[in-house]
């Protein structure tokens, strides 16, 4: 039998940092897979919010009554090739998730103007 | 869109039935807030003040669409004959309505009437971020990104070809994106989609009584 060569320490830290590289390179590719966006909240600045009054006064009660439109509440969603009745021209509200995305159609919306559902654990509420 | 959650509470809302400078308000069955349905602002009620998050949203047509984004899921049309849902039941009022893309930023609100996006792209920086605006009539619908890639900001160039989807690309560059989704075209060296600016459709009338602090482009920003 051959007796082996010792390591040496220059080339154990060679091997080490290579290993370490590879993992990393394979934790970065995993970062193709998108992660979802965040939604961010833009609160009312300064100004931008009418008093409690003026909204109150300003507000036409002469159109609808309370639930006037029923909320579209967690449907089922199906695929392009599956959706039915849906014209080239007519227009969509299309929401972009990265890894997801969902048309909601205007000429639906206009009869409902409220979605709500949950997608990949978000609650979502689709306003028109 | 927005995440109906504040809080840490998942809320639920209802159609209040209600116009408020021409848009509706809804109410949320916990508290029962009347909330703007555009702005996700909580306008009156123990939560008034509070804003739901949310997500950009781009309007267009369901063709540019699934171009857009083939795997797409759709919310279905539950009865696909209906007449009511094959046509426009707003489309006589709409022909008469001018409208506009209004863009909301943290910090400035801004509007792009639909008229004055004719003319082209614009560019600008409007509360410190470059952005690009875009009408797309083809699509049925106007689109506003931020121009700041890998911490540079660019200027585009609408390059639309017939029958083919519209880019934008880079000025005095090879790299392009899609116009109407952000996302960077294959092969052209673009790298990650754009970034979209949270911006929605407006009546223009409408929008200046709700945008007491807004700007209407082309005027400044300031």
């Amino acid at each position: 039998m051959v007796p082996s060569r010792p390591v040496s320490a220059r080339r154990l830290l060679l091997l080490v940092s290579c290993v370490v590289a590879l993992l990393l390179g394979a934790l970065g590719g995993c970062s193709e897979v998108s992660d979802l966006p965040t939604a961010t909240a833009r609160p009312p600045a300064e100004g931008e919010l009418p008093s409690a009054a003026d909204f109150r006064a300003q507000l036409n009660k002469s159109r609808g009554f309370r639930d006037c439109f029923s909320v579209i509440r967690d449907p089922e969603f199906v695929t392009a090739d599956a959706a039915e009745g849906f014209a080239g021209a007519e227009l969509v509200m299309g929401l972009d998730l990265g890894r997801v995305q969902v048309a909601y159609p205007v000429l639906l919306l206009n009869h409902h103007e409220i979605v709500e559902h949950t997608i990949e654990g978000i609650d979502l509420l689709a306003c028109w | 869109m927005h995440v109906r959650e504040i809080d840490g509470r998942s809320l639920r809302f209802g159609h209040r039935g209600w116009l408020w400078h021409s848009a509706f308000v809804l109410y949320d069955t916990e508290t029962d807030s009347i909330w703007h349905h555009q702005t996700g602002w909580a306008m009156d009620g123990p939560l008034r003040g509070k804003a739901l998050p949310r997500y950009p949203t781009q309007l267009m047509t369901w063709r540019a669409w699934k171009a857009e984004h083939p795997g797409t899921l759709v919310l279905p049309k539950p009865n696909p004959t209906d007449p009511a849902v094959r046509s426009d039941d707003y489309a006589r009022r709409n022909a008469v309505i001018s409208y506009g893309l209004g863009v909301d930023l943290p910090g400035a609100f801004r509007l792009y009437p639909y008229v004055e996006l004719d003319a082209g792209p614009v560019e600008e920086y409007v509360d410190g971020v470059p952005l690009v605006v875009t009408l797309d009539r083809t699509a049925g619908g106007a689109f506003a990104w931020d121009r700041r890639v890998d911490g540079e900001s660019l200027s585009f160039e609408v390059v639309a070809e017939p029958d083919a989807r519209p880019q934008l690309r880079e000025r005095d560059g090879e790299r392009a994106w899609w116009l109407r989704s952000g996302r960077p075209v294959a092969g052209t060296g673009a790298d990650g989609p754009l970034r979209a600016v949270f911006a929605n459709q407006w009546e223009v009338a409408a929008w200046g009584f709700q945008h007491p602090t807004g700007s209407r482009y082309p005027d400044s920003t300031k």
